[in-house]
Parts: C-alpha cells; sequence; structure tokens
C-alpha cells in the first residue's frame, strides 16, 4: 500500500461532554426522535387495531354479502383482500335461479383474471365465454346449494366485478381493493 | 420489479421498526433481542421473495437490498444529519457518576446493562464509572474514574 499523505491537520470538531469527553451528543435530536417514536408507535398500533378488524383483509370489516334484488342470487365475499392471498366468493340461489334443472352464472372476466380465480366446487358442467366474461352451468337436482369459487389476487389495486343470473336477469355489481 | 419494490419497502420498514425499538439490538443482544431480529428478518422475506423461489428472483432481492445499504452508507457519510436519523447520536447515561435519568428512561438501559459493559472493563463497582456513553452501535463505554 503506498504512503498516505495526511495533508489537513485534525481538528476537535466532535461536541464534549463537560469538556472532557468528546462523545457528540445531541440531545435535542434525541428529544425530537422520542417524540417522532411515540407518533410511530400510535401509527402502528392504529394499523395493528385495523388489521384485527379487517380493514386490510381478512376480517370483519372486509367480509362483505350482497344480494340481487329478487333475491335469487346472494354473494359472500371479502371486499378487501390481500395479494397473493387465498379468499372465496360464496354464491347461494333461491329456488329463482333453477331453470330447466341447472343454474347458470355468469362471472365478468374481472373475476377470472384480476381476482385470479383458482377453483370451482363444484366443478360446472359447461363453460361459455362471451359478453365481457364466463357463464358456466351447474346441473341441479333437488335444492340448490352453494358455489365457492377459490380466487388469489395477483396484484394489488380496485377490481370492480359482475356476477349474475343470465337467466332471471339478476346481477350484483360491486369490487373488491386489493392490497398488497 | 415486485421483488425489487418488495425488498426496498422491507429494508425501510425493518430500519423503521428496528430504530423505534428504543432498546439498539447489536450491541446489547440478548436472548430476547435475537429473537426480536431473526424473526422480524425471517418474517420479511417471506414478503420479499413470494411465490417465486428462483435465483433470479433471490439474487434481485440481494442485489436491492445491498443498493439500499450502500446507498444508505453514501448518504450517511456525506450527511451527517442523515447519519443521526439512521443511526441516532451517542448519549450520555453517566455523567461524571451521575446518572442521566432522561436518558436512561428514554432508551430504556437499565443499570445491570451498565455494569455488564463495566465489567468487561475490569470495573466491579458502579463507583468506579465516571461516564457511560451508549454508542450509536449499541455498545456502552464505560471510562474510568482516576483513582
Amino acid at each position: 500500500m503506498g504512503k498516505v499523505e495526511f495533508s489537513s491537520p485534525v481538528i476537535d470538531s466532535v461536541p464534549k461532554v463537560n469538556q472532557e469527553v468528546a462523545v457528540g451528543e445531541d440531545l435535542e435530536f434525541q428529544r425530537k426522535w422520542w417524540a417522532f417514536e411515540k407518533v410511530v408507535w400510535t401509527f402502528f398500533g392504529v394499523v395493528l387495531l385495523l388489521t384485527m378488524l379487517g380493514a386490510f383483509g381478512r376480517g370483519w370489516l372486509a367480509h362483505a354479502q350482497k344480494k340481487s334484488p329478487d333475491g335469487a342470487l346472494t354473494l359472500k365475499y371479502d371486499r378487501i383482500q390481500r395479494t397473493g392471498t387465498p379468499s372465496d366468493f360464496t354464491f347461494q340461489f333461491g329456488p329463482e335461479a333453477v331453470r330447466n334443472r341447472q343454474i347458470r352464472l355468469f362471472m365478468s372476466e374481472s373475476v377470472i383474471s384480476k381476482l385470479g380465480a383458482q377453483r370451482i366446487s363444484p366443478q360446472p358442467a359447461q363453460s361459455v365465454l362471451g359478453d365481457g366474461g364466463i357463464t358456466y352451468s351447474f346441473p341441479v337436482q333437488g335444492q340448490a346449494a352453494s358455489v365457492v369459487v377459490s380466487v388469489q389476487p395477483s396484484g394489488p389495486g380496485s377490481f370492480p366485478f359482475r356476477v349474475g343470473l343470465p337467466d332471471s336477469g339478476s346481477s350484483i355489481q360491486s369490487k373488491v381493493i386489493v392490497v398488497p | 420489479m415486485a421483488t425489487i419494490v418488495h425488498a426496498v419497502l422491507g429494508y425501510l420498514f425493518l430500519l423503521l421498526s428496528v430504530r423505534v425499538l428504543s432498546r439498539r439490538p447489536g450491541g446489547q443482544m440478548t436472548l430476547y433481542e435475537f429473537v426480536i431480529v431473526f424473526l422480524l428478518g425471517g418474517i420479511i422475506i417471506l414478503a420479499t421473495v413470494g411465490q417465486d423461489r428462483s435465483m433470479t428472483n433471490c439474487i434481485t432481492a440481494i442485489l436491492a437490498v445491498a443498493f439500499m445499504h450502500w446507498a444508505f452508507s453514501w448518504f450517511k457519510a456525506h450527511f451527517p444529519k442523515f447519519g443521526a436519523i439512521v443511526d441516532g447520536t451517542p448519549l450520555v447515561l453517566i455523567e461524571d457518576g451521575v446518572w442521566q435519568p432522561e436518558v436512561m428512561h428514554g432508551k430504556r438501559i437499565d443499570p445491570e446493562d451498565i455494569m455488564a459493559a463495566a465489567r468487561s472493563k475490569g470495573i466491579n463497582s458502579i463507583f468506579d464509572v465516571k461516564y457511560a456513553v451508549l454508542e450509536r452501535t449499541g455498545g456502552i463505554s464505560i471510562i474510568k474514574r482516576d483513582s
């Protein structure tokens, strides 16, 4: 290693305590920092509380239920979801929903692609593309049970969607907010 | 892109969380603080890497964190106030043999922590400590009283 030349003399720049010990303490800054810490911890507490309540998904505030005007279709879902986290859309049907021993359920394209529909239980007998979405057909025997669509959003955003029963004209429009 | 964003946000959030934890892990690490350090690090990895466990994604995340670290070091070196915000400043815990209660309570430092540092210097009584300084690293420096 070459010889290092230090051309400037050392200066006593670090503030001292009692003119004795060079510490560099800044108590004024530290007091401001403690005040800032209180604000941060209050903010963290509020965030935790809101999270427990479901304001960021997976909780009471996130759960939602919507019914079509004629009561033929009821949808239970999470209006606030999290990126990459599974969630369910649960559809329940009234007797008016059954036509020719089948239920046809329309879901807009946003449910399939943006909200990332992964699985439909039970499996539909038929899927038809069109009208900005997909119409699924489920054969029915006796009283209709529910259909569950599992979704897993791939990114954050606000995603309006529409679901409905093409045969009766019932529909539900809403939106899901996906947090990062 | 998402990996880089998550890595950067994770780095900033971790830095803020550890900085406001008052007791500074690092210099005065007890087992209790080890739990915090490892748990926080482990949790942030989940969001940074996500479902993509490829080498590409992991290397991207590492590079993003390394760049953030380099950038912060550069800013600390060139802007002392930034350094004070990120690392804090040294604080006097005992000044000329007198406790500084505001700093002791504010940093949640116990007399036992100071005595642990004193013992490592071969000091076995608190009365032999003239100055105790909580350093930015979290360690406690002891200046012995001249007998």
